[in-house]
């Protein structure tokens, strides 16, 4: 039986009205999140990846707006179809956030324990008391030391990494079935990167949750990701499984990024470097997003978007010529050899 | 005793034209106070630097990489005397520059303890290259000469120290001033030091804007028209103007998108080449640092932990605290299969570092002695120095 998704995301358009034009931040985005799994989300600034992840807890500025024809499909419900109380009690219950800068993302006037407790008395049916207790263990199971000291500290007294995880006990409390992370290690360092990396994966396990990853950090989504779905101009490029994806990229978007990252596994004479800017989303260019940066780009990219198409079971890309990458990459493979 | 002096003069001029040292750290230490109360009372240090060494050759890149707290920012921004340091010397090309920025009365000061006491006592025999080409100068021309040659002219000295290190700054919002258009921050540093006239700005600043990749006819724009990644240029473009010896890239592309990061980088690697310029990239991501530098030097809370050439560095790193980082970086390749340590517990803070090693308390292999003694710097392998007490253990 073929596995039915916990999240389907169906041509999400979120467009933000300002005084400049239209930015089409999210314009036809597609894709499923399945139980247990850890999608990635890679993309540069402007590709649109965090506007998504905002969009389906529906957490948008109000000049944003989500166009007719999206959808989000939650566990069988419509979260666009929700009202505002009803979404209210998904979100932090069934879908929960971790944002990237952990000291603007928490209440700095309460103590961790307040705002871990807040989620729990809102979504549960218990006292005071036990959510206090919840609180405390949560704080334990994410691995910060003294918790029943912790419990009543504030956030500034939190080193950047502790913070992190208090953020992710506050997330978890209410044992959601879906985290979106959004570039949840980029504002810590390696060493403390590592360890929120490795208690979000075994908090996976234990929980069975599944995860959105966002991040722009390709190394990340290599060694956390099952699934990628690759943005650039507000649109899907590429998704595909994991291992394909960097060991076939079928999008030259895709190849240009992992090509372009200074690598610690392999040797590397010179680095390739994307031509051209990341596009200004009020302005983007005709047919292909990336067409103006395009190595293998014909006329027919700057007149058509190109479709998302499968081109191997499970591995979508949008690139009317990705059979010209292909070869390319065999070039370059036998080039190595000789 | 004259044959002897010639004999150190000799060793002296073959070691430095071998090497070629353009810049030598020596036992650099930085400590901020922390203020406190009505009187502002000094109640702690922050010990952001302390006792660093390490040289830059001419030509090479070095790279320090370190995590955030390291003090990696702090050796460059006190390198160049944005904040004087609390001891140690700065060498550059064979000079102690320490002083320049110094009052002249401090200044001599400054040399008469550093040098003068020393050369003073009986016995005395020169340990290094400057101490040697010192000692000589006064022993030929007394204290006095010594005092002229190190202190005299201090404020041309300051231009040319000015001249030969610039730097590029990380963040390229807010290093180039909003109100000044291009021509003019390219223009205001050759300007003032007269390296060109007001008739040559609009040549100079075009040939070096062209030169970074920026079209010439730009330079009447302002800062804000630029990308991130443009602006960076136009950062790169400011130090090139000045016909620099070193360039000091602090984080210079960590702000930008990970496809224009690579252009940036393959720019200033394209730029060294044609300019023969040298320089100290400070880092925080050791992928960069193994792509770019020849050698390089890790920080630890204040400290330099191991340095080495880059080959031998990532190929075998002997420090723990190396070995973890490297195991910490997320490799790009999901089948890559790596040995993973993950550290516990937080950088401590640099107000109270650990006794001993400073790495001790998150350090997998460390045993009773790492809590009491420091380790000191030591050549464990040609060019290859570690500050541990059991080099290679993890």
């Amino acid at each position: 039986m073929e596995k039915q998704p916990l999240l389907t995301v169906r041509n999400l358009r979120t467009y933000f009205y300002t005084e400049d034009g239209v930015v089409k931040a999210v314009d036809g985005v597609d894709f499923e999140v399945y139980e247990g799994e850890t999608l990635g989300i890679v993309g540069e600034s402007g590709s649109g990846k965090s506007v998504t992840s905002l969009t389906i807890l529906r957490l948008l500025d109000p000049r944003g707006k989500i166009e007719e024809g999206s959808e989000i499909i939650f566990n069988g419900k419509n979260l666009l179809a929700l009202s505002d109380d009803e979404m209210r009690r998904i979100r932090g219950n069934e879908i929960a956030m971790i944002f990237q800068e952990p000291m603007v993302a928490l209440n700095p006037v309460f103590t961790i324990g307040e705002q871990i407790m807040e989620a729990i008395l809102l979504h549960q049916d218990v006292d005071k008391k036990t959510a206090r207790e919840m609180a405390i263990d949560m704080l334990k199971k994410v691995g910060i030391p003294e918790p029943q000291k912790r419990v009543d500290e504030y956030p500034h007294e939190l080193s950047g990494g502790m913070r992190q995880r208090a953020m992710i006990a506050m997330a978890l409390s209410c044992r959601p079935k879906l985290l979106i992370a959004d570039e949840p290690t980029t504002a810590l360092d390696v060493t403390i990167q590592a360890q929120i990396l490795e208690l979000m994966k075994e908090l996976q396990k234990e929980y069975g949750m599944a995860i959105i990853l966002i991040t722009h950090d390709v190394g990340v989504i290599a060694e956390n990701a099952d699934r990628v779905v690759v943005m650039y101009g507000g649109k899907v490029m590429e998704t595909s499984d994991v291992k394909t994806i960097f060991k076939k990229p079928k999008h030259p978007y895709t190849w240009g990024l992992l090509t372009s990252i200074p690598r610690l596994d392999v040797e590397q004479e010179r680095l390739y470097s994307i031509p051209g800017m990341v596009p200004d989303p009020l302005h983007f260019p005709q047919g292909c997003r990336f067409n103006t940066r395009c190595e293998f780009r014909e006329e027919k990219c700057s007149l058509e978007m190109p479709p998302l198409t499968e081109v191997e079971p499970g591995h979508l890309t949008r690139c009317f010529f990705y059979k010209k990458l292909d070869e390319a990459q065999k070039l370059l493979k036998a080039g190595e050899g000789a | 005793m004259i044959e002897n002096k010639t004999n150190f003069n000799t060793e002296a001029s073959t070691s430095t034209s071998e090497r070629k040292v353009l810049l030598r750290i020596d036992n650099l230490v930085k400590h901020f106070p922390i203020k406190a109360g009505v009187f502002k009372r000094i109640v702690a240090w922050v010990k952001a630097v302390d006792g660093v060494s390490f040289e830059v050759n001419k030509g090479e890149t070095v790279g320090l990489v370190g995590e955030s707290g390291c003090g990696k920012t702090t050796v460059g921004m006190t390198l160049l005397r944005l904040y004087e340091p609390t001891s140690g010397r700065i060498i550059v090309d064979g000079e102690d520059t320490t002083h320049y920025f110094l009052p002249s009365w401090k200044a001599k000061n400054y040399v008469k303890k550093t040098y003068i006491e020393k050369f003073k006592q009986p016995g005395f025999v020169p340990s290094d290259d400057v101490d040697r080409k010192y000692f000589e100068m006064f022993t030929k021309n007394g204290e006095e000469g010594l005092l002229d040659y190190l202190v005299g002219n201090l404020e041309e000295k300051r231009l040319a120290f000015r001249r030969n290190i610039q730097i590029v700054f990380q963040d390229p919002y807010s290093s180039l001033n909003p109100r000044m258009r291009i021509k003019n921050i390219l223009a205001e540093g050759p300007l003032s030091h007269k390296m060109i006239t007001k008739e040559q700005v609009i040549d100079k600043v075009g040939k070096a804007l062209q030169e970074v990749g920026i079209h010439p006819t730009h330079m009447y724009r302002f800062p804000h028209e630029f990308s991130g990644g443009q602006r960076q240029r136009i950062g790169i473009a400011r130090a090139l103007l000045m016909n620099p010896k070193l360039i000091i890239a602090d984080e210079a592309v960590a702000a930008l998108d990970v496809s224009i990061r690579s252009q940036v980088i393959n720019l200033m690697m394209d730029l060294q080449k044609e300019h023969d310029l040298t320089y100290l990239f400070i880092s925080h991501d050791l992928s960069l640092i193994k792509y770019i530098s020849s050698r390089v030097v890790v920080m630890y809370l204040g400290k330099v932990v191991e340095t080495a050439l880059k080959k031998d560095l990532f190929e075998e790193p002997l420090h723990p605290y190396t070995k973890s980082l490297m195991s910490a970086i997320p490799v790009p390749n999901p089948e890559f299969k790596k040995q993973r340590i993950i550290l516990q517990g937080d950088v401590p803070s640099p107000v109270n570092p650990p006794s001993g090693c400073p790495f001790h308390p998150r350090c997998p292999v460390a045993k009773p002695i790492c809590s009491k003694e420091k380790p000191e710097l030591r050549e464990v392998k040609p060019e290859h120095f570690v500050a541990c007490h059991f080099p290679g253990s993890l």
